[in-house]
């Protein structure tokens, strides 16, 4: 295939959660643009070095759970696909901290990887204007300090990578150089996941690359430094695999899914809605908008470590890489190996571990709880000692990776890079971790490189808007000293910031941008005018002489109940027995519940709202600036930051420097006449 | 439902006198609540413009004057206003705290340096004007950093941090049943564990706030004024205190017209210096004679009602000992004065003290006195009270009152088992924290999250 300069607005390097979010935005953006030109422009390529791996789950094969679940509510609220992909392969589903208020619920699935894999591919199919390259970018093309461009290598077969020499594998090694081909674009991608110049630890044993049996990529992360970028290095881990026919499950906990399963996307289970708004089911919402769960539900078994396995492991310390000084670079503590369990935590005797199916297809089971490094002689012995394990055979060893990030003052909270205009960053290689923060900022990234390729200014999410805003906003404010997981605690608004309302927070945003559908819009609206109804019955209709909604706000009051409320006063044409109505009810019933709490956040966001949204130029020029102390000085030089807020989060600069900031901002516009 | 609505500026307000030592208070509001905040200040708000004009201040019951500018004519561009009222640190204080803890908040406190910037941006001031501003208010930030610094280093600090860091163990314990509620290793703090140590929190914080007072009232130095008929040697004496010469002094009666303060400094019993405000006013008039200006009888009864302490004048050679003082409501030295005049050892016996201001005679004597009479009112930053600013204060009602409402989502809840409502719980001991941050020691979200990974073994 030939490809010439003209061929694509837009590249996406990486087909990984974040690579792939990024591709779907675009090509939603421009989609408008493609058609209108019969297909000729308004096309998103997606390079990936081997494209059936394209949406690969090289972790845990869940997605979701507490903040992770808020976020991949609100990726579907803007249109994306990571809901609709995990809704379509999961194999269990379990909303934590059901039991809670509706704020801190997390609904969590697990998928079947293959399938969950499969999905991404498919969904990336059904859009014409997305065209997947395989091969590898090994420099970005550059015009007057901005990125137009990068140069590509494309595989030489289709066959899986395999390392050309022990040094840098498949990616590094420009030793072909007229295979290159020069792509010119408007605005580029980069999701390097943990391949950029990756090193995987396993015991004493180091390979280079990012997955086992994949390659890494060192040629991006030597053209990012020539690029003037500044690199930083992280670390994470992945447990063993465990062959199912191998272990005894007899006698072990079982643990189970929710009876009714709750979906991410709104799009699922909305076939009703569809017949009944006389639209057609699209191929993007084929899969789960009738049938769900589309795929058998299955439970997990939870076996614990145990004084021999401690034991084990205490001995062996010596051999583990975290231990012994082979690698230096921090992990995250959210998800410490088991070597750290037992070295920190000295006076637990036991852990719990998940075994959890990675697929319905394969006889994988995942081990989560015991992430290690360890030489797989001491993981088999270690494995062994847990109950139900004593005959286990291991598939795939637990590993550690280290690789390269971009560290973070270097890109604004559009995913932009503020080193190379027109080159985007989104996932691992901005320090984060989980493929739904990747799969976020895939979705930030990909919207705000379309929106450049259109001429359109980039948009920022606010914190109070989207825990993606928080998640932004703490990714270029914040020094990162492990890869960075969302939390629900990291979001000052999380009252307002659910799972349940996620669509009305966001959808009519995303449909602004270009992001969601006329289908989903569609959807949305209906759901919106069924909101209004209720909120109307709620005030006017009465039972035993008492409003509706002073009966909804008692806590003791269930959707069920309410729904059988509604059906005895009459005149809701909304039919209570199908699972969006009920969700729907749920989030009524939050917002009621919240209202008091949610109005105060409310003038908090108010308050600073004019400090949050006033921009501060890229250029500008710090030491120019009546009055600051030397230390914000330096670190506002250093971080650049886009909004008066996010100077204000940065560690180093109070609120005085604050106010002589905004004064200062104040005078230029003056004297610019603004 | 956080779509972007438009959003005015807010209503700021800020005493705009000096602190604690002018004779007339200014208090400055400027944005759209202007008027609501004069409506709740005042009995029957005017909406003349530009022109001063007398109200009446509805707590405490006090005339005051007006004056109101509507926007775009104000310094600010805004609606604004400025109410002078007698200078009174904690009157100013009092009206203060009512303009910013109005219910539903009708203003906040001014930053420093932020009528000055609403100026600028609405045009108001020019270039020049406004590198003045930006040097004005780093001195401002400046001072307040020291200020914040000392504060931190006090006592004031140290209790906030402490309460801070409990807190703070606290939250991390409600975040982690939140965040890590699927982990084993992740054991929640007991309702009842919790409400005891929420209570406990919440009685320190009530002692901080009965041990603790408005700064205005310690900036405003106990007021000691001079009183006695004309050409009694009032301000002789005001200036052989100050050991300079700070008032016109005429033999002619009524040379003193105006009010006028000097701060002076004496020692207590036990050695401290401290200081007091010393205040020369005209002499008084016999009652019904009108010898002199109205205005300046007027000004000179004010102040000596508002006094702290009277030194009652009489001359020796007019000294009968029955001189009655006006409008003295409180405590009263009554002095001799002018004894070089008499022959030595003139009993006078009522008379609490004899000087000459001339030959300096008594001077230690009196300076001893005030200092014993005044070092009992304890008005010494150093002390074991703790001053606090307006802001500091309204942080600490504002962290009690989250405390309140977190120690009440639990009153209902089991000793054991779930905590109730843990979103709302963990929201109210996040904003108490907030508050406290004011006082130093802020504890980021981060912070929290490190506590969580320091005390319990979480991750998969």
């Amino acid at each position: 295939m030939r490809r010439d300069a003209r061929e694509f607005d837009l590249l996406v390097i990486g087909g990984g959660h974040a690579g792939a979010e990024a591709a779907w935005a675009a090509s939603s953006v421009l989609l408008p643009r493609f058609l209108a030109s019969q297909g000729r422009s308004g096309r998103v390529g997606l390079i990936t070095m081997d494209p059936s791996k394209t949406g690969a789950m090289s972790c845990n094969p869940a997605i979701g759970g507490l903040a992770k679940g808020q976020i991949v509510r609100e990726i579907d609220a803007l249109g994306g696909l990571m809901g609709l992909a995990a809704d379509a392969t999961a194999i269990q589903f379990r909303v934590l901290n059901a039991s809670r208020g509706a704020a801190v619920h997390g609904p969590r699935c697990q998928s079947d990887k293959y399938a969950y894999a499969r999905e991404v591919q498919r969904l990336l199919a059904t859009r014409p204007n997305i065209q997947t390259l395989a091969g590898l970018a090994e420099d970005f093309l550059t015009e007057d300090g901005r990125c137009v461009g990068v140069l590509y290598r494309p595989s030489v077969s289709d066959g899986p990578a395999v390392p050309s020499d022990g040094c840098c594998g498949e990616f590094g090694a420009i030793d072909d150089a007229e295979k290159a081909v020069p792509l010119r674009c408007g605005a580029v991608v980069l999701t390097t996941g943990t391949f950029m110049r990756a090193i995987m630890h396993k015991g004493a044993d180091q390979t280079p690359g990012g997955r086992v049996g994949e390659g890494s990529a060192d040629g991006i992360s030597g053209a990012l430094k020539r690029h003037g970028f500044e690199l930083g290095r992280l670390k994470t881990g992945t447990p063993p695999r465990l062959k199912r026919g191998s272990l005894n499950v007899e006698g072990l906990e079982v643990q189970g899914g929710d009876a009714v399963p709750t979906p991410f996307s709104e799009m699922t289970q909305a076939g009703s809605a569809l017949t009944e708004l006389g639209l057609p089911v699209d191929d993007a919402y084929a899969h789960t908008a009738d049938t769900f769960p589309r795929l058998p539900q299955v439970g997990c078994w939870i076996t614990h470590t145990n004084a021999a396995a401690h034991d084990l492991i205490r001995d062996n310390l010596g051999l583990a890489p975290m231990y012994n000084g082979q690698i230096t670079t921090a992990g995250p503590r959210y998800c410490p190996s088991i070597e750290d369990k037992v070295v920190r935590f000295a006076d637990k005797t036991s852990h719990h571990v998940f075994l959890e199916p990675e697929s319905l297809e394969t006889d994988e089971v995942y081990c989560n709880g015991i992430s290690t490094s360890l030489p797989p002689e001491v993981q088999d012995r270690i494995i062994r000692a847990l109950p139900g394990c004593e005959h286990a055979v291991v598939l795939k060893y637990g590993y550690a990776v280290e690789y390269d990030m971009v560290r973070p003052h270097q890109i604004d909270a559009t995913c932009e890079t503020k080193v190379l205009p027109g080159l985007f960053t989104a996932g691992q290689i901005n320090g984060t971790s989980g493929y739904e923060e990747a799969a976020g900022q895939g979705l930030i990234a990909g919207l705000n490189a379309a929106r450049r390729v259109l001429g359109e200014s980039p948009v920022r999410l606010r914190r109070d808007q989207a825990y993606l805003g928080v998640m932004m906003d703490d990714l270029v404010t914040k020094v990162p000293v492990e890869p960075y997981r969302m939390f629900s605690s990291r979001a000052e608004h999380r009252l307002l910031l659910r799972s349940d309302n996620a669509d009305q927070r966001l959808t009519a945003l995303g449909r602004s941008w270009g992001l969601v559908d006329d289908t989903r819009w569609a959807v949305y609206e209906m759901k919106q005018r069924h909101r209004a109804a209720i909120l109307d019955t709620l005030h006017q209709a009465k039972h035993d002489g008492t409003r509706l909604v002073d009966l909804a706000r008692r806590s003791e009051t269930t959707p069920e109940h309410l729904a059988g409320l509604f059906q005895e006063a009459g005149g809701l044409a909304i039919d209570f027995t199908r699972p969006p109505a009920q969700r729907l009810l749920v989030s009524v019933l939050a917002d009621l519940h919240y209202v008091g709490y949610v109005e105060r956040q409310q003038r908090d966001i108010d308050r600073l709202a004019e400090q949050e949204s006033a921009t501060l130029p890229a250029a500008m020029d710090y030491a120019a600036v009546t009055g600051l102390r030397n230390e914000a000085r330096l670190t506002l030089a250093k971080f650049r930051p886009a909004t008066l807020g996010q100077a204000g989060r940065l560690e180093g600069v109070n609120p005085a420097d604050v106010m002589l900031l905004s004064i200062h901002l104040a005078r230029v516009d003056n004297a610019a006449g603004v | 439902m956080t779509a972007d609505r438009p959003i005015g500026p807010d209503t700021i307000v800020a005493v705009a006198s000096p602190p604690g030592r002018s004779p007339r208070g200014l208090l400055r509001i400027s944005g759209p609540g202007t008027g609501r905040v004069l409506d709740h200040l005042l009995k029957a708000t005017p909406c003349v413009s530009r022109r001063l004009i007398p109200v009446r201040i509805r707590r405490p019951r006090l005339p005051a004057l007006l004056l109101r500018f509507a926007s775009p004519a104000s310094y600010t561009g805004e609606d604004a206003a400025e109410l002078q009222v007698p200078g009174n640190a904690a009157l100013l204080d009092r009206l203060l705290h009512q303009a910013i803890g109005a219910p539903g908040g009708y203003a906040r406190l001014a930053e420093p340096g932020e009528f000055s910037f609403r100026a600028y941006t609405a045009g108001r001031i020019d270039l020049t004007q406004a590198e003045g501003v930006a040097a004005t208010i780093s001195a401002t930030s400046d001072s307040q950093l020291r200020a914040a610094t000392l504060l931190r280093q006090g006592k004031l600090g140290h209790a906030a941090q402490g309460m801070v860091e409990s807190l703070g163990t606290l939250l991390a314990l409600v975040e982690a049943g939140i965040d890590f509620t699927d982990q084993e290793d992740v054991v929640p703090i007991a309702p009842a564990d919790l409400r005891d140590r929420l209570t406990a929190q919440r009685s320190a914080l009530d002692r901080l706030l009965r041990n603790s007072r408005p700064w205005g009232a310690v900036e405003a130095l106990p007021r000691v004024v001079l009183v006695g008929p004309p050409s009694a040697g009032k301000s002789t004496l005001f200036n052989a205190l100050l050991g300079r010469e700070r008032v016109v002094i005429d033999p002619l009666p009524g040379t003193t017209r105006d009010v006028i303060e000097e701060p002076l400094t004496v020692t207590d019993p036990a050695g401290r210096p401290i200081e007091l405000m010393l205040v020369d006013v005209a002499g008084l008039d016999t009652p019904g004679v009108g010898l002199f200006d109205a205005a300046a009888q007027d000004a000179a009864h004010a102040a000596i009602r508002r006094a702290d302490l009277v030194l009652s004048i009489t001359p020796a050679d007019t000294a009968t000992g029955d001189s009655a003082l006006p409008d003295v409501v409180g405590d009263a030295l009554r002095v001799v004065s002018k004894v070089d005049l008499l022959p030595r050892d003139t009993p006078q016996a009522w008379a609490d003290l004899c000087v000459s201001a001339e030959q300096g005679e008594g001077l230690a004597a009196l300076r001893g006195l005030l200092g014993e009479r005044l070092g009992s009112r304890g008005v010494s930053v150093g002390g074991d009270m703790l001053a606090l600013q307006p802001r500091h204060e309204s942080a600490l009602q504002t962290a009690a009152a989250r405390l309140d409402t977190a120690i009440s989502l639990l009153s209902g809840s089991h000793d054991a088992g779930p905590l109730p409502e843990i979103e709302l719980l963990a929201d109210a001991l996040r904003s108490a924290l907030d508050a406290l941050a004011m006082l130093g020691g802020r504890l980021t979200p981060d912070e929290v999250i490190g506590r969580v990974f320091a005390t319990f073994c979480v991750g998969k």
